[in-house]
């Protein structure tokens, strides 16, 4: 099969393209060797099926990103069969500077013009036939989002790939072009391959090459000393980068004529929305409020409040049960429930009251064995639907999340955030992977890629699962709820907010913390494009979604009812592996195993503490490492359990996840304190095995215990102190005197012992 | 007359004359196009006073000060014409603009029937 690999600078349309070529083929692989995904599908439409391989988004072939040292070595060591470069002719001039550098290498190259179609309409002309014979290289103008000039596109770059091309270069007319050819040759006659693209490279004095070819680095040294210039001295990285703005701007701007029309000053759409979203007063106040109505619309009952201000809870009667739980799903006494809840509220009728209910009677009509009914029931659906009815929920709030990162909102926040973020030591580019978090760690971690510095991308790593990801959500959900229905004047969204902003809290405290302790150092630079804003795509949201969609009921599938049938399993038998009904569960095996346990959990509130069925909250903690949604399926599955054992047991079968942790409360005996703690604990504690393993990954060799140790620590601490200080007032007292020391530690050490310019009323601000 | 780039203020236009620095920032610096020559406008600043949005090449860029500091420029004064008169010029426009608009509603209208 040929290879086709796309490259071009982030935001260039290059995964649009990718998703219009390879359809839903499209699949996430990892490749052997890097610790990259790179994207691959199949395009089916040539005269062989050609793989598409989809590269991370550049601005050039520097050695300094992770991503860009992916790209470069994927193509020199890979050789795929051509190079599709996707350049986006709404900004050319910036884009065709990487292609001047992949024309430097030995392979087949195709330039797409990308988002013809804005150009079109805006009046300029572009001209591709002009662009073509200036570069040497096929041109061809397509729109990767109308699906336009895709199957042109196709044809000449499989044409293309049968005849080899060597590179070439738009530096022959600068005044290092002789040191240049002497160093290809020299390469060539050591049968180096790309000996252009390295001889560029060596001349740049680019660290991965000079350590490379030492001996032609020599020769790029003596050409330095006799070489002289006004401008650049003896600086050629910038020399390079000169010559080929400045051969762009001559051979290639002219195939773009401007409109007439478009006249200086004049003000786009984008430059409207703009002006309003990135305003010097409002800016920040917009950002909270639209992450509040992000967080509102999807976890909220009381649709923007409308119940607590005018206050018509009632509830609606017609009699028949399955009429009336329907109707709650839209409206109950708490108000109109938001598009969030109305979602999970379905998901749940549909799963537990009817589908759930049906299986049931189904299983008691065939007369199978108690034990089988309790597996089936319990064990496998209880588990599967406890996490599936709050898929929808967390879908809703990632299509907020895509909104948001589709539209270009994302990067305007990292602009204005930057100033408050470089206090605690990271970039504002380091809150974009940290708002992803809200969604899944998973793709947030690996978002921390395009952060340059090592220190900032460890950092980042280690806070993201700070932000409550959505599948902790359904645990904070179902524990505020529960609160909630237990004590009056307590309102469960905006609890659930609370936590939600005790996470990200904790994550600035931390990141201030490391960079006081291990991780001390500059705070990385901020440089970054801010992309015009456009309507979000309705087909690509679909998609993103979908994926979302298939991740989650795939996990469901998988991990989850596995997790379930042995916690159901271990929950009912006995060591001597005699079967125990469900009033007995405190004999079974998971209960000794939690028992063993419980002493760890006490000083958070979740320990020796509760009466008999304590030992559910530990295992809970423990199958949530494995993946969070463990914690719920898990109280599903136990409750149950606990349920049928009680003599006029409340939630007999847990009717949802609110349900389930009110039995566990009247059973067990925690506290709101207690209960308090143990979302903490979950939400700071180490994520799933998946975002551990990505993690892992993008950490560098060595340091991940150290990150394993950070999580386990953090959140045993935390969550210890915010039990003994909501449960007893009086150790705030001692909780402040050892965070003011741990802080005049810091302070005393930054001021007197070690010289360091940093101003020390930093901590305390955000210590709070 | 030479100046930094962070001195700039809102809506001042001029022209690279050199960079300063070296290492990942002065790279990133060149490859995003601020290189000798490069005309920058200087749009915005953040809420907090820090980062600054530049237009150049036909983009937009934001970057610190501290980073701007490495980029000496040659001023060439304000690109646009003072907020005054642009807010009215542009109000004008904007009524034109609806004005066009509802024109063009009510011909595809009659059109329809």
């Amino acid at each position: 099969m040929i290879r086709f690999a796309l490259a071009g600078n982030p935001n260039c349309g290059k995964t649009t393209l990718f998703n219009a070529l390879t359809g839903s083929t499209a699949h996430v692989g990892n490749w052997p060797g890097v610790t990259v995904d790179k994207r691959e599908g199949v395009y089916k439409k040539l005269s062989e099926p050609a793989e598409i391989v989809d590269l991370p988004g550049i601005y050039s072939l520097s050695p300094y990103t992770p991503e860009e040292v992916i790209s470069r070595n994927y193509i020199l060591d890979e050789k795929p069969d051509c190079v599709i470069n996707i350049v986006d002719a709404t900004n050319l001039e910036r884009n065709l500077y990487l292609t001047t550098q992949l024309m430097e290498i030995d392979v087949p190259l195709v330039v797409a013009l990308n988002m013809m179609d804005a150009v079109k309409k805006s009046g300029d002309r572009l001209d591709a036939a002009k662009l073509e014979k200036a570069l040497g290289v096929p041109v061809v103008e397509i729109s990767a989002l109308k699906n336009e000039g895709i199957q042109e596109l196709m044809e000449r770059a499989y044409a293309a790939s049968k005849t080899p091309r060597a590179g070439s270069t738009v530096l022959a007319g600068s005044s290092i072009a002789h040191v240049i050819d002497d160093v290809k040759i020299a390469l060539r006659g050591k049968e180096v391959e790309n000996p252009l693209f390295h001889a560029v490279k060596l001349a740049e004095g680019d660290e991965l090459e000079v350590a490379a070819h030492p001996d032609e680095m020599k020769m790029v040294g003596e050409f330095k000393t006799q070489h002289s210039d006004d401008i650049f001295g003896g600086d050629f990285e910038a020399l390079v980068a000169d010559a080929r703005y400045k051969y762009i701007s001559a051979n290639f701007s002219g195939a773009l004529v401007h409109s007439q029309k478009k006249e200086r000053g004049a003000l786009s759409k984008s430059d409207k929305a703009d002006r309003v979203l990135t305003n010097r007063w409002a800016a920040i106040p917009i950002f909270v409020a639209i992450l509040f109505f992000v967080f509102h619309l999807t976890f909220g009952e009381d649709l923007f409040y409308l119940n607590a201000i005018f206050g018509f809870g009632f509830d609606v009667e017609t009699g028949n049960a399955y009429l009336d739980a329907f109707v709650a799903v839209f409206f109950n006494g708490a108000g109109i429930s938001t598009p969030g809840a109305i979602l999970f509220n379905l998901t749940d009728f549909i799963m537990n009251t009817c589908l759930g209910g049906w299986i049931a009677d189904g299983m008691a009509a065939t007369g199978a064995a108690a034990w089988a009914q309790g597996l089936v029931n319990d064990g496998i659906w209880g588990g599967v639907a406890g996490v599936m009815s709050f898929v929808p929920q967390v879908l809703v709030l990632f299509l907020f999340l895509s909104i948001l990162e589709d539209s270009g909102y994302m990067a305007r926040v990292a602009f204005i955030l930057d100033r408050i973020f470089r206090r605690f030591g990271v970039s504002g580019r380091a809150f974009i992977p940290m708002i992803m978090g809200f969604g899944c760690s998973v793709p947030a971690v690996v978002n921390t890629r395009t952060l340059a510095d090592d220190k900032e991308r460890i950092m980042t790593t280690r806070v993201i699962p700070f932000f409550t990801c959505g599948a902790k959500a359904p645990i904070l959900a179902a524990i505020c709820g529960a609160i909630a229905a237990e004590y009056t004047g307590v309102s469960a969204d905006l609890l659930v907010f609370a936590l939600y902003l005790f996470g990200m809290i904790m994550a600035i405290v931390m990141l201030l913390f490391m960079r006081q302790t291990s991780m001390r150092g500059e705070v990385p630079p901020f440089i970054m494009e801010l992309p015009a804003y456009h309507a979000p795509q309705f087909r690509s949201l679909m998609i993103h979604l979908w994926d979302k969609l298939k991740h989650y009921v795939k996990k469901a599938c998988t991990i989850i009812v596995a997790s379930s049938i042995v916690i159901w399993f271990l929950s009912h038998f006995a060591w001597d592996w005699s079967y125990l009904e469900d009033e007995l569960m405190n004999r079974s095996i998971l209960a000794d195993i939690g028992n063993f346990l419980l002493w760890i959990c006490t000083p958070m509130g979740f320990g020796l503490q509760l009466s008999e069925f304590g030992w559910v909250f530990v295992v809970a903690a423990v199958t949530g490492l494995i993946a969070k949604e463990n914690v719920i399926s898990t109280f599903y599955v136990l409750v149950a359990a606990i349920g049928a054992g009680v003599a006029g047991g409340v939630g007999d079968d847990g009717e949802n996840g609110i349900g389930a942790v009110v039995t566990l409360m009247q059973q067990t005996g925690i506290t709101w304190q207690g209960l308090i703690a143990f979302c903490v604990f979950n939400m700071l504690t180490v994520p799933c095995f998946a975002a551990a393993a990505v993690v892992k990954g993008e950490t560098p060799k060595g340091k991940f215990k150290f990150t394993l140790a950070f999580w386990m620590l953090t959140s045993y601490v935390t969550s210890t102190c915010i039990y003994l200080m909501f449960s007893w007032p009086w150790t705030v007292a001692i909780v402040v005197v050892l965070i003011a020391a741990v802080i005049a530690f810091f302070i005393l050490r930054n001021k007197g012992i070690i010289r360091f310019r940093r101003k020390r009323k930093e901590l305390p601000a955000a210590k709070e | 007359m030479e100046k930094k780039l962070n001195e700039f203020s809102v809506g001042e236009r001029g022209v690279v004359v050199r960079i300063e620095g070296e290492g990942q920032v002065y790279r990133r610096l060149l490859d995003m196009g601020i290189t000798p020559g490069a005309e920058i406008v200087l749009r915005k600043l953040a809420p907090l006073g820090d980062p600054v949005e530049v237009t150049l090449r036909g983009y937009e860029l934001t970057l610190r000060k501290a980073e701007a500091a490495s980029v000496v420029m040659r001023s060439e004064g304000m690109a646009a014409a003072p907020a005054s008169s642009a807010k009215e010029a542009k109000k004008a426009a904007k009524q034109a603009e609806k004005a066009a608009k509802r024109a063009a509603k009510q011909a595809a209208r009659e059109g329809k029937r």
